[in-house]
């Protein structure tokens, strides 16, 4: 877009890596991380902070990057749906939710699956409530949110056993 | 149309920018104004960010005077371990939005956010050809007739902070003014808080009383990611099994909070096993403050009736004998 605004010199982390780049002030993270960043795991939908489906960790915490102006994440880490899998191995929450089936159309998966690791990563041994309070903003339209649930919580065993 | 974005490392400098450029927008957690802009319901030339302003984050506990820095998030304030007594307050911060707007939203933003409307809140592409009174005309959509804008305060935290006798400092380049709650909304939907262009709140105070126990009860439609429709904060100060004193604070009851002081009346003196016998006419008071305005999912007395439930709900939470 065009505009005759000096740009903001912006300082992040995202996935790990160490990055520097000319902005528009006043753009979204969501929109940095999809078209400076070339991340299209982060999904644009409402842009309105309803939906969820923009979620991503910044200093490991979910926020919508919809409704953050990446320059608001300056000189903070940010983690997205494509910083998660390991030299080609996916993540055991990715794995958790293909073995339950719990992913259909997509839209609102990598928003889940971030949040469900912020949490898992506080919340070893969850309680389906306490699964459920923790994804209460990401909206799903598709599955009915069983197979969601599911999926965290066989991620959970995955990552940190079964409760003793 | 673009916005410059700026980050002041001190309040002077931030006072300096306020004055010298008209345009200037605070920003904190940025979660009620970004969605209007994102909507095009709103543009601001500049975005002035708090984010690096020191001394605005955390809470203490200094004297017999509860202190929380503006900036302060309300997951943070759900973590804080702050007194069970500030219940209220620990409710509503608690339940506001989802997760993720509560990991950036601030306290001060809360107090400080826009009123809202079923017109307003919408689209642009929905907006008629005249103007309504928050747009600059003479006329109100929500509700056809009304001399001003009645847009709704929804905020979950100020009606917690009122019960609470919460107030707020404010911090300009001519000093500091203490402001309690009830004071910062005036009596409009539109440009109703009382804060001076180059103002600041950097703190809210509330004062510390051993007697204190306090509730706060909201109705949504969903779970989550909702506005209240309409809520009630509640605060008994105790004497033994005695009342000594009693606020009722009706959230989203119009355009800022309201206190359903007779309501209260009725509570005072009672004992805590007397408050059943009295609580339907509690309730039928505190109605009475409610506006008849529709929210953009229920009509007026849908709101009326909720409202008596969550102000039945909030006093019956504080029947618990203390410690429990
Ligand atoms: C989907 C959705 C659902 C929501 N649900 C709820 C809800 O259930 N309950 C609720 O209460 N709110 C809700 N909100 C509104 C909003 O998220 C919260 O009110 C939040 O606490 C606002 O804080 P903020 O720091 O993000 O505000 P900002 O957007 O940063 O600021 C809000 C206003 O306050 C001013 N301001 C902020 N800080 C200061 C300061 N220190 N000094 C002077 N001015 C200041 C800003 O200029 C702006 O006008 C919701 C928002 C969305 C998008
Ligand atoms: S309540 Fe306010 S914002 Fe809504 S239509 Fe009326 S004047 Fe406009
Ligand atoms: S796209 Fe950000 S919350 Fe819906
Ligand atoms: S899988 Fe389609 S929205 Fe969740």
């Amino acid at each position: 877009m065009p505009t005759n605004l000096p740009p903001l010199c912006l300082t992040i982390t995202v996935n790990g890596q160490k990055r520097q780049d000319w902005i528009i002030p006043d753009m979204t993270l969501l929109h940095y991380l999809r078209d400076i960043c070339g991340l299209f795991g982060t999904k644009k939908a409402c842009g309105a902070g309803e939906c969820g489906a923009c979620t991503v960790l910044l200093n490991g915490r979910p926020v919508y990057s919809c409704i953050t102006l990446a320059a608001q994440a300056m000189d903070c880490q940010v983690e997205t749906i494509e910083g998660l899998g390991q030299d080609g191995k996916l993540h055991p929450i990715q794995e958790a939710f293909l073995e339950c089936g719990a992913v259909q159309c997509g839209f609102c998966t990598p928003g889940i699956i971030l949040t469900a690791k912020a949490f898992l990563e506080r919340n070893h041994h969850p309680s389906d409530q306490e699964i459920r309070q923790a994804l209460a903003g990401n909206l799903c339209r598709c599955t009915g949110y069983v197979q969601i649930l599911e999926a965290v919580k066989l991620a959970a065993e995955k990552m940190y056993g079964k409760e003793a | 149309m673009h916005s410059q974005v700026k980050f002041p490392v001190s309040l002077q400098e931030t006072w300096a920018i306020l004055k010298e450029e008209p345009g200037a927008f605070l920003v904190a957690g940025g979660t009620d104004s970004i969605p209007r802009a994102n909507q095009r319901i709103e543009f601001h030339p500049l975005y002035v960010c708090l984010d690096r302003v020191p001394g605005l984050k955390g809470w203490s506990l200094e004297g017999e005077t509860y202190t929380i820095g503006a900036m302060t998030t309300l997951v943070e304030i759900q973590e804080s371990g702050l007194d069970p007594s500030l219940g209220a307050l620990l409710q509503a911060a608690s339940q506001v939005a989802s997760p993720q707007i509560r990991n950036r939203a601030t306290i001060g933003g809360n107090i400080l956010q826009e009123n809202r409307c079923i017109y307003f809140n919408q689209s642009v592409s929905w907006r008629r050809q005249d103007c309504c009174f928050k747009l600059g005309g003479n006329l109100c959509y929500q509700y056809r007739g009304s001399k001003d804008c009645v847009a709704l305060f929804q905020s979950d935290v100020a009606p917690a902070l009122m019960a609470l006798n919460g107030s707020v400092v404010l911090e300009s380049p001519r000093g500091q003014r203490v402001l309690p709650l009830e004071q910062i909304y005036l009596n409009r939907g539109r440009n109703n808080k009382a804060l001076e262009k180059d103002e600041v709140l950097t703190k809210v105070l509330i004062p510390a009383d051993k007697r204190l126990r306090s509730a706060y009860v909201r109705e949504t439609i969903r779970g989550s990611i909702d506005f209240p429709l309409i809520s009630c904060a509640a605060a008994f100060w105790m004497e033994g099994e005695r009342i000594a004193q009693a606020q009722i604070v009706v959230g989203c009851a119009g355009v800022r909070p309201a206190r359903a002081q007779r309501a209260e009346g009725l509570l005072v003196e009672a004992t805590l096993s007397q408050v059943p016998e009295l609580l339907p006419k509690v309730v039928e008071e505190a109605k009475r403050v409610i506006m008849p305005f529709r929210d953009s999912r229920v009509d007026g007395p849908a709101r009326k009736t909720l409202g008596g439930e969550a102000v039945r709900k909030a006093i019956l939470s504080l029947l618990a004998p203390a410690g429990q």
